[in-house]
């Protein structure tokens, strides 16, 4: 038995820019879309769990670690600060996700808490929609013997940018929703 | 001017509905951690200030839509309102704070913040190193309107190094820095006295002349004399309701009173506004 | 069936009232042949009563009837050929009951076999779901990769396109960005979730899967 590939996906993306969020658009469907993007965050903060998670093999971790990249826009970047160090460190994403691979603890854990807030989606100038998802983190690192030896949570702040493009496939136009992350914004807080 | 003001703020707001993000609270991050009340109440973005500040969505940031009962609701607003202000703020006079909410929460004539309108500025705070040296000045930014939609936009900035070489001269001195009225006819040969002293050659300008600042700042990036180091925290300067203005900026603070808050409040007359805006909006 | 005793009594009444009219009436001298008249003009009229009042019966039937048995009836009162106008009118009325009564039993069972049909639909592919149900809830990432093989295999190739639709409204279908099959597979993978349902497969001749269109639940 030989395995035969019939069809050569060609992704053609082709950006609408004046169709995006049409203003004629359902409630149904506007929420599609938002739930969507707020999908996009959870990806991502699965795949944070797991390349914190030392239990995770490193050939694995690097895999997740594209994945995750495949979601953000060329060229975004992490700003952190902590509360006694406000001034922004810039990381690119995919730096940002191997340091986080490599911290050096026994055990790290990370939890997200349940609140997220999804801001409005606004227009930019060439058309795109940009909105910001606030999610927040919890981070803990462990010693050998299991003491917990740094703890913070974190305020993320996370672009999305929606954008209507059609691609062929299997001779059919596909109409979809392109929602990629963009820049985010890490910033320690008090406690809650 | 308020009537035009809720008129196209109320527009806005229709296309602000229309493209507008639903809070999807029914799917939830995949872990648990602790009681969130505290994260709940914070005002978590400067979107959300608005929305509180309008009345758009509910404790639990679920949104009101134009139809919803509770929507822009006065009632609801005259009494929530003073949480969205830094309860911990020793800039906030109490008396003046009652007065505000009152004024923009009267059913007769309420008022509603616009993201879309002129008139709110943000300040960034930012590190430079200029000739090698760190310095801290001020960014201002606006939201400008542009073919599809809308982007922030430099309108000033406040750097004390570039404010310190502009009309700093002795009185006396100053006094006697002009070009008599006949030079011309000296074929100007005294315009060296202008460029002399560099102290005082914007005495020589014309009446009207204001320092453009933000060019500077181009120039001297562009010489490479300056460089951008890091930005640091933000603040919104408010002129959208009539007779007052207020900063709103991020309280990094646990409890409920925490988030985008309303940290100073003035009552200032129509020419200091104008003249405030025309600080950050030369 | 009260009501049909009480039709089919009220005609005898009407038929010795009226025999008992023409016996009046055709009192006094009688010929042999008046008499033979007489008695199959009160034989038709008796049958016609009677086809009337079975006719009745079928318009005035509540269900328990067979559609069948009502046929056969109205061929029974068709065969008598009674040329009588009132008899021809009901026969009609009988055929259009019988013949609603038919679409209504040919939709039901069209419906019947359209949930048999979706009901297939939904278990056909049931096979194709267990391999990302299984795939998301097992914890062995090696284990997982595993079942990941053995799922490709049942596609075109690695890159067979995965659609998964997030709104639907008529015509106006909603896709999230296009994936492929082992991206798809890995991401069920990393997210141990599986949220959506099969929507659509299209098969090569081989029978392996070329394209897989999902909607979310």
């Amino acid at each position: 038995m030989f395995r035969t590939t019939i069809f050569f996906i060609a992704l053609f993306f082709v950006s609408i820019a004046n169709q995006a969020i049409s203003q004629d658009i359902s409630p149904e469907r506007k929420q599609a879309i938002d739930s969507l993007a707020l999908e996009k965050v959870r990806d991502l903060s699965k795949y944070i769990s797991l390349i914190g998670d030392k239990k995770t093999e490193f050939s694995e971790a690097n895999r997740v670690i594209d994945r995750a990249v495949e979601l953000f826009m060329d060229d975004s970047e992490v700003g952190v600060s902590s509360i006694y160090k406000p001034e922004v460190n810039y990381y690119p994403v995919r730096e940002y996700l191997e340091r986080l691979m490599r911290l050096n603890y026994d055990k790290v854990d990370i939890e997200w808490y349940k609140i997220q807030y999804v801001s409005d989606l606004e227009k930019q100038p060439d058309g795109t929609y940009v909105g910001v998802i606030t999610v927040f983190q919890k981070f803990s690192g462990y010693d050998k013997e299991g003491n917990l030896v740094y703890q913070d949570v974190t305020k993320k702040d996370i672009t999305v940018y929606v954008k209507r493009k059609e691609t062929q496939i299997g001779g059919r136009l596909i109409g979809f929703w392109d929602v990629m992350l963009g820049d985010i914004r890490v910033k320690e807080t008090a406690k809650p | 001017m308020k009537a035009t003001f809720k008129k196209i703020s109320f527009h806005l707001f229709l296309i602000l509905f229309l493209v507008s993000a639903y809070p999807v609270f029914s799917q939830k991050l995949s872990s648990v951690t602790g009681d969130e009340t505290n994260l709940y109440a914070q005002t978590k973005q400067v979107n959300q200030f608005f929305r509180r500040f309008n009345n758009e969505e509910d404790r639990f940031g679920d949104r009101y839509y134009p139809g919803d009962s509770l929507y822009r609701d006065n009632a609801f607003r005259s009494v929530y309102l003073n949480m969205l202000f830094d309860m911990q703020s020793s800039q906030i006079n109490s008396d003046l704070k009652k007065e505000f909410i009152a004024q923009v929460s009267d059913n007769n004539n309420p008022l509603f913040l616009d993201f879309h309108s002129n008139y709110w500025f943000a300040e960034l705070s930012a590190i430079f190193s200029y000739h090698g040296v760190n310095k801290n000045l001020l960014l201002f930014l606006k939201l400008e309107q542009e073919n599809l939609g809308y982007k922030w936009v430099l309108t000033n900035i406040y750097f004390s190094e570039f404010l310190k070489n502009f009309f700093k001269g002795d009185e006396d001195k100053v006094e006697k820095s002009f070009l008599h009225p006949m030079s011309h006819e000296l074929d100007f040969m005294n315009i060296h006295k202008a460029f002399d002293n560099p102290k005082y050659i914007e005495y020589y300008a014309h009446k009207d002349y204001h320092p453009d600042y933000l060019t500077l700042l181009f120039y001297e990036i562009k010489k490479g004399e300056m460089k951008f180091v890091n930005s640091g925290s933000l603040k919104f300067h408010f002129f959208q309701v009539d007779g007052w203005y207020f900063e709103v900026s991020f309280v990094n603070r646990s409890g409920k009173n925490s988030g985008w808050l309303i940290t100073k409040l003035y009552k200032i007359s129509d020419t200091e506004k104008e003249e405030l805006i025309k600080f950050y909006l030369p | 069936m009260k009501r049909l005793s009480k039709n089919l009594l009220i005609p005898k009444i009407v038929i010795v009232l009226l025999i008992g009219a023409m016996a009046v009436g055709s009192s006094g001298c009688k010929s042999k042949k008046k008499l033979a008249q007489e008695q199959s003009a009160a034989e038709y009229a008796e049958k016609v009563q009677k086809a009337l009042a079975d006719l009745q019966a079928i318009l005035d039937d509540d269900g328990t009837m067979p559609v069948s048995e009502m046929e056969r009836r109205l061929n029974d009162v068709k065969a008598l050929n009674l040329n009588d106008d009132s008899v021809n009118e009901k026969i009609e009325l009988v055929e259009m009951k019988i013949a609603s009564l038919k679409e209504a039993w040919r939709l039901q069972k069209e419906a019947e076999k359209e949930r048999e049909r979706l009901n297939a639909e939904l278990t056909k592919y049931d096979y194709i779901n267990e391999y990302f149900k299984r795939i998301a809830r097992t914890q062995d990432v090696n284990a997982a990769n595993g079942i990941i093989d053995e799922a490709l295999k049942m596609y075109a190739s690695e890159d067979t396109p995965v659609l998964i639709i997030i709104h639907k409204d008529g015509d106006a279908v909603d896709y999230d960005k296009p994936t492929t099959i082992k991206n798809y597979l890995n991401f069920v993978k990393d997210q141990k979730a599986y949220n959506n349902k099969i929507s659509s497969v299209k098969f090569d001749p081989y029978g392996q899967i070329t394209e897989l269109e999902l909607i979310k639940k």
